[in-house]
């Protein structure tokens, strides 16, 4: 059983990895090797925060913020949280906004955003492999078919809610911890 | 349109997706179809920011509060991100009681892996208009060796891509 720190040392990681980090995909694969390396959050706590967070409406990462928060300090520890823990970011996103807005658009603008959104495309797909890497360790070939179903299914325009719920069953059979 | 009017779309947006975007069909039947204040090419500009700014996807609402009704047009986009948020916290003190079960750890790995996969599905989507050209490929490929090999905070790889994008020019 991992010992939880107080409310403050979380919030301090939650500020440093979203004013660190560009979405809420590499935010959140940050968070779970932080929070799990600074003995804060167990890696099976976060999943389940995660997860929780992902079939809830709204944006996924306030809804993980608020998870986390509730795990260490019920719901007091949600609201702090949630409204300190993403404060930074949003103030430097809103920063940027404001510069573009007074700046307007020009060709120099139109290529950073570009070159930017390039390497935040990259962001997103070494998200993704941060999350696959340790269950595929432990169930390679159901975590490849699970990819694949997904990929398949949410072409054909499944909801991302049944995907999510579908995935979740799968995982209850398939994707079970092995036993040491 | 008043600030408050503004934060009872937002809160619709918010209530009515499941991620940070899927909130745009409604901002934009609000906003741009319904009321005329903001326009298609904006709302596509704040988007396309939010993908390269700290934060998550959903904070492009942000930029349409200030674009709309500046800071008071902020907080009632930040109130209404926030304020659904709140919904996962009695959910997961109910997970939390059943956290020994197998299935649930399993059900949870799905979840994550299922997650993971709708990322990469995103990515495919994106990557015509993310990564169009050889240049821009060959930003991606570095950023990706920075983040992996060098361990860069993705915020600075994200600067350095939008000047590589600049240094183009």
């Amino acid at each position: 059983m991992r010992e939880v720190y107080p409310l403050w040392r979380l919030i301090v990681l939650l500020v440093r990895e979203s004013s660190r980090h560009v979405g809420a995909a590499a935010t959140s694969a940050a968070l779970r090797e932080t929070l799990d390396r600074e003995r804060l959050v167990s890696v099976d706590q976060f999943d389940r925060s995660f997860a929780a967070s992902r079939l809830t409406p709204g944006t996924n990462l306030i809804a993980l913020y608020a998870a986390l928060g509730g795990i260490v300090a019920g719901p007091l520890g949600a609201v702090a949280a949630v409204t300190i823990g993403l404060l930074p970011a949003a103030l430097m996103s809103i920063a940027v906004c404001a510069f573009y807005l007074t700046v307007g658009e020009s060709d120099s603008v139109t290529q950073v955003v570009r070159g930017a959104s390039a390497a935040a495309w990259a962001v997103l797909v070494w998200s993704a492999s941060r999350f696959l890497v340790p269950p595929a360790r432990q169930h390679l070939f159901a975590t490849a078919l699970l990819v694949l179903l997904t990929l398949g299914l949410g072409s054909a325009g499944v909801p991302i809610v049944v995907l999510l719920l579908l995935s979740a069953v799968f995982g209850a059979l398939l994707l079970k911890p092995q036993a040491p | 349109m008043s600030s408050y009017a503004l934060f009872l779309v937002f809160v619709q947006a918010v209530l009515l997706s499941q991620s940070g975007w899927a909130s745009v069909a409604v901002v934009r039947d609000a906003l741009v179809e319904q009321r005329a204040i903001l326009t298609d090419g904006r709302l596509t500009a704040f988007l396309a920011l939010s993908q390269v700014t700290p934060g998550p996807l959903g904070f492009y609402l942000l930029f349409v509060g200030y674009s709309v009704h500046g800071w008071m047009g902020v907080l009632a986009a930040w109130l209404a991100l926030m304020l659904p948020s709140f919904l996962v916290v009695p959910i997961i003190r109910v997970i939390e009681r059943q956290q020994h079960a197998q299935w649930l750890r399993g059900a949870t790995t799905g979840v994550v892996v299922g997650s993971a996969a709708l990322m990469l599905l995103t990515a495919r989507t994106l990557a015509q208009t993310a990564v169009p050209s050889p240049m821009h490929i060959g930003i991606a490929i570095v950023a990706i060796v920075a983040l992996t090999a060098w361990r860069m905070p993705s915020l600075v790889v994200v600067a350095l891509g939008g000047a590589v994008g600049l240094a183009s020019l």
